[in-house]
């Protein structure tokens, strides 16, 4: 739980929610793990942070009192690449997904346990850093090799069709975190077929099938319902 | 009962109005069916027959001569005459008598083959044979026109009959009155339509006719509202003074006025004939009580919501309090715990508090998701986004809200292989397997699995979620998928709110599918069966 303390200089995160509270207990958590943190109370106020300050990475509540979250993620993607997490109340599937595809890089259903984010939070900031792109997945058991198109797991080749390679890889490069199932399916079948969500079942139950994966308790492919998938990699403590 | 009072109360109006009818009308008293029969002119084929029949006698006689006397044989010709007689009527009777009598004296008295009647006993078998004729024709006439009379009372009686086993089947006011239109429309040989009391005061509206649609005139609602007002016939063939060629007849008790049958008879008819009539009152009296029942039944159902919703607010209201509260009692009690005695506790004293906390907070969310789902299904047509989603994934997505809330539950997985795609909303069918899988969670004892079976039969996914609990008896389950049914035994934090199997009952029910409970795993717990009909994906493109 010492990742982020141990970074050298304090990454800034920006919380952009109405809830006092909810700010609060995020400065007190975040800020234990050694992140500098920022809040802001409205749209308006968490833009112009934003823009001054910089932040490494944007907290972003969905349910904003003078603009609507998307509208303040539309915005600041209009001038910032920063990782966005936001968050939502349960029982809005679509609004993830409209916020992932608006440029979103994942998502926290509210009311969420601090661990959940923390992690979240963790992940996207080594993402922001470029040197840790790494050609090989392994975890032990699966090795994926994205420069070599090879997939082994237990030291055995698995043999995948290209579109099951695809998917893999697509999934791998970014590891825990979300990729819509409209986003999959634009770039594995192309335009046009981003409702066509049963190609995509099917595909990642036969990938599953080859990683030895239960769609039940899956290990590696973790499915978010009515949002997309997330390839889930065992957290390392230090990254080179 | 309160049918039975307007049973009697409610056949006077409609008969008075039939007392003012009937002195308007003498001469077409027939009922129809025997004016259909009986024609306008001679029944020249009664008569044809009566002459054929002398013509066979006098064979028979003539056949017969050796053997009898032909004084005896001479009955013969009478028994042609009672027949024609019983046949068609007086008239053919005398042609029977005469002819019979020609044929006699002309083939058989002396002499033969001469109308000379040489005898006075000759004369006398002429007058015998008209004097039988006399009396027998007007009486086999009459009996004829009884036993049609009888016919038609009884085809009366059948389609009454036939009315009232279609009107009990009826199970509202419109079904009733579509099947009174028509047989009126047959009875009466009109074009009819049933009114009802709208709305609004004294309007009327069409609720069915036969065989075509009515658009009744100003003038013919009007004859309509002063038969409902005055619960007499009114319009055509009564005193009324109205402009309306319909003829309206009350379906009324003396306290309500149900409905208003309209009929409109063919432009050429003069009047309603009193049997007619008397049909017409008693199809409209089954109206009533046709009516009577649907609406009785109605007031029933209504009543049996309004106490429903009452009972359920008030469990709504006890839950709400109860298990709203009785988390956030915890959650401000161990809040105030740390915040009061924070530096004096232990680290492990701490950290319990903190998790009283936590998993307090959680029930109060999975409670108010409860809530929130029920108001869903509450506002009937839950909107579906339905998607194609694997039933693992559905499962998986359960089984991990369930480990977060149940860390040390035990499950014992047993999915078929390639189990197909479902097409559901996803959210929905997930939330209705977590309440399932919670209810096992909470009756399980500690180490025992549940287990969680799934496979397709027959066109739908079976998911079969089994626990080790007490199980439930068989009178109590279907009971056990009302809201705010949970089973009394225990401490009630065990066994939930009563609102997660009713609402995962409405969400698979939602789907066009359907939650049972069954017998538990050999003989011990209960299993909840879960069906949902599979539909086939779209052809794949590639791949």
């Amino acid at each position: 739980m010492s990742a982020g303390a141990e970074h050298s200089t304090r990454a800034r995160i920006l919380v952009v929610d109405d809830e006092r509270q909810i700010r609060r207990f995020l400065r007190i958590a975040l800020e234990s793990q050694g992140y500098e943190v920022l809040e802001a109370a409205t749209g308006r106020e968490g833009l112009a942070l934003a823009a001054m300050r910089q932040p490494e990475l944007v907290v972003l509540d969905l349910g904003l009192p003078d603009l609507e979250g998307h509208a303040v993620l539309a915005e600041l993607r209009g001038w910032s690449a920063v990782p966005v997490i936001v968050l939502s109340v349960r029982a809005g599937e679509g609004e993830k997904v409209h916020a992932l595809d608006g440029g979103a890089n994942d998502y926290v259903t509210k009311p969420f346990g601090i661990e959940e984010l923390a992690a979240r939070v963790r992940v996207l900031l080594r993402g922001a850093q470029p040197s840790t792109a790494e050609p090989i997945v392994d975890d032990g058991n699966l090795r994926i090799d994205l420069a070599r198109r090879e997939v082994t797991l237990a030291g055995r080749p698995v043999s995948l069709t290209r579109k099951e390679y695809d998917l893999l890889a697509l999934l791998a490069q970014a590891p825990n975190r979300v990729l819509t199932q409209g986003q999959l399916l634009e770039k594995l079948w192309g335009c046009g077929h981003d409702r066509d969500t049963h190609y995509l079942r099917i595909l990642v139950a036969k990938l599953r099938q080859k990683l030895g994966d239960d769609a039940a308790m899956p290990r590696y492919l973790v499915t978010e319902p009515g949002v997309g998938y997330r390839f889930r990699m065992p957290e390392k403590a230090d990254a080179p | 009962m309160p049918v039975s009072t307007g049973h009697g109360a409610r056949t006077d109006a409609p008969r008075a109005s039939l007392q003012g009818e009937r002195g308007g009308c003498k001469s077409s008293g027939y009922p129809k069916p025997l004016a259909r029969q009986a024609g306008p002119g001679p029944n020249w084929r009664a008569y044809g027959e009566s002459l054929l029949a002398v013509a066979v006698a006098a064979l028979v006689v003539r056949l017969l001569e050796g053997q009898a006397g032909i004084e005896n044989l001479a009955l013969i010709f009478v028994t042609v005459v009672v027949a024609s007689a019983v046949r068609g009527g007086l008239g053919p009777a005398l042609a029977a008598a005469l002819a019979g009598s020609f044929a006699y004296s002309f083939f058989f008295a002396e002499p033969r083959l001469s109308l000379h009647i040489s005898r006075e006993s000759e004369l006398v078998t002429l007058f015998l044979f008209v004097l039988v004729a006399l009396i027998c024709g007007p009486l086999a006439a009459r009996l004829r026109t009884q036993v049609l009379l009888l016919r038609a009372a009884h085809a009366d009686t059948a389609a009454l009959q036939r009315l009232s086993e279609r009107l009990a089947a009826a199970l509202d006011a419109t079904t009733a009155a579509c099947a009174v239109a028509e047989q009126l429309a047959a009875t009466l040989d009109a074009r009819t339509c049933v009114l009802v009391p709208g709305g609004e005061p004294r309007s009327l509206e069409t609720i069915a006719w036969h065989p075509d649609a009515e658009t009744l005139a100003a003038t013919d609602l009007t004859a309509a509202r002063w038969a409902c007002e005055h619960r007499q016939a009114a319009g055509r063939f009564t005193d009324t003074p109205a402009a309306t060629r319909w003829w309206f007849l009350p379906a009324a008790t003396e306290e309500r006025c149900h409905a208003v049958i309209g009929a409109r008879l063919p432009e050429e008819a003069m009047t309603i004939a009193p049997e007619r009539l008397r049909l017409a009152a008693a199809i409209a009296q089954q109206l009533v009580l046709a009516m009577e029942r649907t609406r009785l039944a109605a007031d029933l159902e209504q009543a049996r919501l309004q106490s429903e919703t009452e009972g359920l607010r008030n469990a709504l209201l006890s839950s709400v309090s109860h298990d709203l509260r009785s988390p956030l009692a915890a959650m401000i009690g161990a809040a105030t715990s740390l915040r009061a005695y924070g530096a004096e506790l232990t680290p492990e004293k701490r950290s319990e508090l903190a998790t009283t906390l936590l998993e307090e907070g959680q029930r109060l969310d999975r409670y108010i998701q409860n809530l929130l789902d029920m108001a869903r299904l509450g506002h009937g047509g839950l909107p579906l986004e339905r998607d194609w989603t694997a039933a693992g994934d559905l499962l998986g997505a359960a089984l991990a809200r369930l480990q977060r809330y149940h860390p040390d539950i035990l499950l014992d997985l047993q999915l078929e292989p390639d189990l197909p795609l479902l097409y559901v909303h996803a959210a929905l069918v997930e939330q209705a397997l977590l309440n399932i899988l919670e209810n096992a969670a909470g009756f399980s004892p500690a180490g025992a699995p549940i287990r969680i079976a799934a496979r397709a039969e027959g066109g739908q996914l079976l998911i079969d979620i089994s626990d080790r609990g007490p199980g439930v008896p068989p009178a109590e389950r279907s009971r056990i998928f009302e809201t705010f049914y949970s089973a009394g035994r225990g401490d009630r934090k065990a066994h939930g709110t009563g609102l997660g199997l009713s609402i995962c009952r409405g969400m698979i029910g939602a789907h066009g599918g359907s939650v049972e409970l069954l017998d538990g795993l050999e003989g011990a717990g209960a299993t909840f069966r879960v069906r949902l009909p599979l539909i086939e994906p779209p052809a794949l493109v590639d791949e």
